[in-house]
């Protein structure tokens, strides 16, 4: 069969010709017209009475005026700032996390009549009633256009990873809640401990220190990477490159030869640092020198980052800072 | 030729009930097989001619009756005697698409060597002494993936010569088989009985059967419905009844054979 | 013309893939020795290996830090990375054989979501780190169970069809991996990472204690498989004539399903779940070798090996920052292979 004749026939073809191709083209187009209208339809309609023709999350709510009374917090930071600038009775809700040892630095200081959130319920929380409810840096994006949607207003805290946006972060919390002047107090407290840490840690030498989590540790614009900076040390995973919690390869992590190995207090994290088959071989746990800070401080991201910087700081430097606050 | 009245059968069916996914599919068979016996099993579609074959072969369960080789029942033998004995060769074979012929006609030597033991010179001789019955020497090499259907048909003929076993028993060996395979197939059997094996095949054409088997069985519904010489046996009213036709004989002149034709009979 | 039981392919192409196979192993494991994110200079290291054989050699210049990188950490791991490759690359050249498919694979068996399973309770159940061998133990009993809830439903009308059996290890996989999700979403956090890391595959911080453990299970199991080469070449013909040529195919298939899960159970145990390998090597290497046991088994084992060696040197060396997870490497190379193959399969059933 020649070019021209396969070629008429293919476009003559009522399935594969040209005008088989225009029907298809006019079919599926609209088809796609149908679904779009009825995907914008739906939208409109489930469109809560409540919300705002700008309903993008941002740091703070849309103007909360009037003071919240009821605050509920579904995020362990705020648990532990608010349960301590807050009048009694106006926090309605925590995480259960703030019950857990070796988690929580307010085990016991909630009363049993607040509520624990065992994870994020959207339907307790409506129950609640809150007029604030505080979330995390992490919480996504459909999540908070829900609380939108059901009505609650919500304050997001965030810039956590460094000790500054930590103390910013309580005094932003402290304005939204109507609580400025317990959250200047605490801020207070907050500063002072860190000044009186850099003055005694003025000229000191400061140790490589590795933290070492299943394999992983905390590189550049981590809490945990600001926390071993602050106590005067030098984080060795920013050294080696690593962004966030990540594994850097143990051979890595052992040619950079670490003068402290740091560690929580979770049951294998001190054995999986002296059972590892390389780890075990590097000077610092040759040395003694593998440091196991009290996990609740470890990953605190509230007003006891100031404490867990005292607190390492004194592992670091016994001589220099003494392990209980003046 | 020798008469079942006068000679002990190599193998037996007795009153053998089998099912198959549940549904009886043979009723209360009886049948014998004797030494050197050209035997063709034939009836209708989905009678249960495979279903007698495989249960012969003691590879089904039984629900009824059983079977007997050499006088001893199947379950006094041991799977591996048994295969050294019995040789199945059926059409829904399938090996890998990349087994070499010679590879999967020396496969049909395990029931002689085992898993572990090598194969020896006298293996090697009866794999191509199969390969050469069945005149597919020439695609020793050759990996069953590249061959028609035909030939792969044949391939497991010659692992079941390989076998050199004293019964065969094929389950429509002709299947996939042109004219002139066929006729080279039947001529196997016919040197493979002067060897003294007992051949049992399951055949479609009727006309075929009749012109190879000294024996003949007609298997309708699960039931043995005629059996003998396959003259009497097409003759006769039970076999017209299976397959609903009508048959006619021809003997024709310089044909060893008589030539039989078939019509529908209205019913 | 006789032939023994280890004999050599029949072509040469066959024979020439077993050398090119048996010599690129110890090359490739002794590039793995000094590639890395440290580098190590490769005389340096043969004079280590020298030395610790005890045959004659220059002195090591390794260093403390560079040997003890290399026999704590590097050895193990790349021995680890041939005998995970060689042992799963087997167990899918059995499961090929057995269920006549050249495209089974541990993972539709569920044999990979079994191992899993156990091993994400056992590290639930906090007995990982308490009780010594727990964690091979329970994902070795994982991968059992799978299997044999694999086998026992797919049989319950009566034979499988192809289609009903891997429909089955569809299903069983499926399960075993909600239950995985489960067990996770109640596992501590600190334990939730090591699993996570774990079920992405990967030979990080493995010793000479895995390399023990795992090195019994599966050339143990390898060897049993080879020696199951004949009932192996028997099952691809089908049951029925496997059965007719004197094979108890219940019994072999359990032999070869019991060898395979050990191997399976061990590998996944060990290294996480490292997809695709059993997959590729045997489908490579039978059109050069094959389909026959005594020739497949060997070739995938090394093919296997020499496979999962390399994607762990890439695990290693590809980032400069972090460490990829081996069983992503796998899969990055394994799914367009399987893909291709699978529109070969298809072209030509």
């Amino acid at each position: 069969m020649t070019r021209r004749t396969t070629a008429r026939r293919l476009l003559a073809d009522p399935t594969t010709g040209l005008r088989g191709w225009l029907r298809f083209a006019a079919r599926a187009s609209l088809a796609v017209a149908t679904a779009l209208s009825a995907l914008s339809a739906s939208s409109a309609l489930s469109a809560g009475p409540n919300s705002s023709a700008s309903s993008a999350p941002s740091a703070l709510s849309a103007d909360p005026v009037p003071v919240p009374k009821r605050i509920a917090s579904i995020n362990l930071s705020a648990d532990e700032v608010l349960s301590e600038i807050l009048p009694p009775g106006r926090l309605v809700s925590v995480t259960r996390w703030a019950d857990t040892p070796g988690t929580s630095n307010i085990v016991g200081r909630v009363p049993a009549s607040v509520y624990r959130f065992h994870k994020a319920d959207m339907e307790q929380l409506v129950a609640l009633a809150p007029d604030l409810v505080v979330v995390s840096e992490y919480t996504d994006a459909d999540f908070l256009r829900l609380l939108e949607r059901s009505g609650l207003k919500y304050h997001r805290m965030l810039g956590l990873s460094s000790l500054a946006g930590v103390r910013d972060a309580i005094l932003s919390l402290g304005r939204v809640v109507g609580g400025e002047e317990a959250a200047r107090r605490l801020v207070a407290r907050y500063d002072a401990t860190l000044q009186e840490l850099a003055r005694r840690l003025q000229g000191a030498p400061r140790p490589r220190v590795l933290y070492w989590s299943s394999g992983m540790t905390a590189g550049a614009g981590t809490a945990i990477g600001a926390l071993i900076e602050g106590a005067g040390g030098v984080n060795l995973g920013r050294e080696l490159g690593v962004e966030g919690i990540a594994p850097p390869g143990t051979e890595r992590a052992f040619v950079a030869d670490p003068d402290v190995i740091l560690v929580g207090t979770w049951p294998e994290a001190v054995d999986s640092v002296k059972k590892h088959p390389l780890l075990s071989q590097t000077r610092a746990v040759r040395q003694g020198r593998l440091v196991s800070m009290p996990t609740e401080l470890l990953v605190a991201l509230s007003q006891y980052t100031a404490d867990a910087c005292w607190d390492l700081a004194g592992r670091l430097h016994p001589d220099r800072v003494p392990r209980a606050k003046p | 030729m020798s008469t079942p009245a006068t000679a002990t059968p190599v193998l037996e069916a007795r009153a053998l009930s089998a099912a198959r996914g549940g549904r009886p599919v043979l009723h209360g068979v009886s049948f014998s097989l004797h030494a050197r016996a050209a035997c063709a099993l034939v009836g209708p579609n989905a009678t249960g001619k495979s279903t007698l074959v495989r249960a012969l072969a003691g590879l089904l369960p039984l629900t009824s009756g059983g079977v007997w080789l050499h006088g001893r029942p199947l379950s006094a033998w041991t799977r591996s005697a048994l295969a050294r004995i019995v040789a199945l060769v059926a059409t829904d074979e399938q090996g890998p698409a990349t087994l070499t012929v010679h590879d999967r006609v020396a496969l049909g030597r395990y029931p002689h060597r085992g898993p572990f033991r090598p194969l020896t010179g006298e293996d090697e001789q009866a794999v191509w002494r199969g390969l050469r019955h069945t005149g597919i020497e020439h695609l020793a090499q050759r990996r069953l993936g590249t061959l028609s259907a035909g030939e792969r048909q044949l391939a497991t003929l010659a692992r079941g010569l390989a076998q050199e076993p004293q019964i065969l028993l094929l389950d429509e060996p002709s299947a996939h088989l042109d004219v002139g395979h066929q006729l080279q197939l039947f001529r196997v059997l016919h040197e493979v009985r002067a060897r003294g094996v007992a051949v049992l095949a399951v055949v479609h054409d009727l006309g075929r059967a009749a012109a190879w088997a000294e024996h003949m069985a007609v298997l309708h519904e699960g039931r043995l419905v005629a059996e003998g010489p396959p003259d009497a046996v097409l003759a006769g009213e039970a076999c017209s009844r299976a397959f609903g036709v009508a048959v006619r004989r021809h003997a024709v002149a310089g044909l060893a054979h008589p030539l039989y034709s078939f019509e529908e009979v209205s019913s | 013309m006789s032939e023994t039981a280890a004999s050599p392919p029949r072509s040469r192409r066959g024979r020439w893939a077993l050398v090119l196979l048996l010599a690129a192993l110890p090359f490739t494991l002794l590039v793995a020795s000094v590639v890395g994110s440290v580098s190590l200079s490769p005389r340096a290291v043969i004079n280590s290996l020298l030395a610790a054989a005890g045959l004659p050699g220059s002195p090591s210049t390794l260093g403390p830090q560079g040997e003890a990188i290399l026999w704590s950490v590097r050895l193990p791991r790349v021995l680890l990375a041939a005998l995970v490759g060689g042992g799963l690359a087997v167990v899918g050249a059995a499961l090929q054989s057995v269920f006549r498919n050249p495209m089974a694979d541990t993972g539709l068996l569920g044999v990979g979501a079994g191992a899993a399973l156990g091993a994400v309770l056992a590290v639930r159940l906090g007995l990982a780190t308490e009780v010594f061998f727990a964690l091979p133990l329970a994902a070795f009993a994982g991968a059992l169970t799978a299997v044999a809830a694999v086998y026992v439903l797919a049989h319950a009308s009566g034979p499988p069809s192809l289609h009903g059996l891997l429909l089955t290890g569809l299903a069983v996989s499926a399960l075993a991996g909600a239950g995985t999700s489960v067990l996770l979403v109640a596992t501590e956090e600190f334990r939730v990472k090591t699993v996570l890391f774990w079920l992405a595959g990967g030979l990080e911080g493995r010793s000479w204690t895995h390399v023990q453990l795992a090195a019994g299970f599966i050339l143990t199991g390898t060897a049993l498989l080879f020696a199951l080469s004949r009932p192996l070449d028997l099952l691809s013909l089908g049951e029925d004539e496997a059965a007719s040529l004197g094979l108890p195919v219940h019994a072999a298939r359990m032999a070869i399903l019991c060898a395979a899960s050990l191997i399976a159970g061990a590998a996944t145990s060990v290294a996480g779940a490292v997809p695709f390998v059993g997959l590729i090597a045997p489908h490579a290497l039978r059109p050069v070798v094959g389909p026959l046991g005594r020739h497949l088994i060997p070739a995938s084992f090394l093919g296997g090996a020499l496979l999962v060696v390399v994607a762990d040197i890439g695990a290693r060396t590809l980032s400069s920052r972090i460490e990829l997870p081996l069983g992503s490497l796998t899969a990055l190379v394994g799914a367009p292979y399987f893909l291709l193959a699978l529109r070969a399969n298809e072209g030509r059933g």
